[in-house]
């Protein structure tokens, strides 16, 4: 079982560590549609600053910076996810 | 998908958060009483982030990605584990990544987690008899995504920040093609390579498949 697990959690930081590198840079599709309306351009409101703005650790060179903040991001939900399931699991 | 802050007003953002608040906590509910596989939530909510950093490309200059809560409720066994892996994985990247608005994190909650996972989940279960667990799931995972996307055109419609009828129409254009290379292959993909290779990790119910 928990070889199982190692082996998809391998797959998982794999698919993180290579998305900077191979995803797409256009737009996507609410980008795109939004792109093509006046009344939806031009907005650029942010209630909180982001520690990781646009998937990039600050001050870190290029593409180690989104590899890091995907490893980061990847890392977090996983162990937000156990957090939050044990926490239910053991109220129940 | 993911809708930024300022493109909805904050008070029909407080509505759709209200709306998504009231699902999150049932499929917090849903976690506690009938579900125990704690390490396959926290891998699955992890991939599903990590998915979701793969823009594909798709004509027109334009580009997707999978947002995989008819998986996560495919693989789970119930609606209630896609609502409660999307508010996980939309919470990180919008409080840590500026993805998504946080003002309107329900709303991103609502199209993305509830209407795509119930939506694609019992697309999958009513089709999986006829046309087998892999078309099942590129069925409704593709629907799932094109009725996320109508429903944010809606939403952004009623903002005042999208026309009406061209939003619902390039929405719909984009994401039908997103839904079929990104949701629905990959969705289909991961179905039947978990159940092919270790359907042991999968709850019973998630297991079955006719």
């Amino acid at each position: 079982m928990e070889r199982r697990y190692a082996a998809a959690l391998g797959v998982v930081f794999l698919v993180a560590v290579l998305a900077p590198f191979l995803a797409s840079p256009n737009p996507d599709g609410l980008e795109k549609t939004a792109e093509k309306f006046e009344s939806a351009r031009g907005i650029d409101f942010h209630l909180l600053p982001s520690p990781f703005p646009d998937y990039t650790v600050p001050g870190m060179p290029g593409a180690a910076s989104e590899v890091a903040a995907m490893l980061i991001g990847t890392a977090l939900v996983f162990v937000l996810g156990l957090g939050v399931a044990r926490a239910l699991t053991k109220a129940g | 998908m993911h809708i930024p802050d300022g493109f909805i007003p904050l008070s029909q953002a407080a509505i759709y958060a209200l709306i998504a608040l009231i699902f999150v906590a049932r499929s917090l509910r849903w976690a506690r009483e009938e579900f125990g596989e704690v390490p396959l939530l926290a891998t699955l909510a992890a991939g599903i982030f990590a998915i979701q950093a793969l823009n594909i490309p798709i004509p027109w200059g334009t580009s997707g990605h999978m947002t995989g809560g008819v998986l996560a409720a495919i693989l789970l066994g119930s609606p209630w584990g896609g609502v409660l892996i999307l508010t996980l994985v939309l919470v990180v990247q919008a409080l840590f990544f500026a993805d998504g608005g946080i003002t309107v994190l329900g709303a991103n909650i609502l199209n993305m987690g509830v209407i795509s996972s119930f939506l694609g989940y019992y697309t999958y279960l009513a089709l999986r008899g006829r046309v087998g667990v892999a078309g099942a799931s590129l069925a409704g995972a593709w629907l799932g995504l094109v009725a996320a996307a109508l429903a944010t055109a809606l939403e952004l419609a009623i903002a005042g920040t999208f026309p009406l009828r061209e939003g619902l129409l390039f929405m719909g254009m984009y994401h039908a093609v997103i839904g079929l290379v990104a949701e629905g292959a990959l969705t289909a993909l991961v179905v039947t390579t978990v159940l092919r290779v270790s359907p042991e990790i999968l709850p019973a119910r998630a297991r079955e498949v006719a």
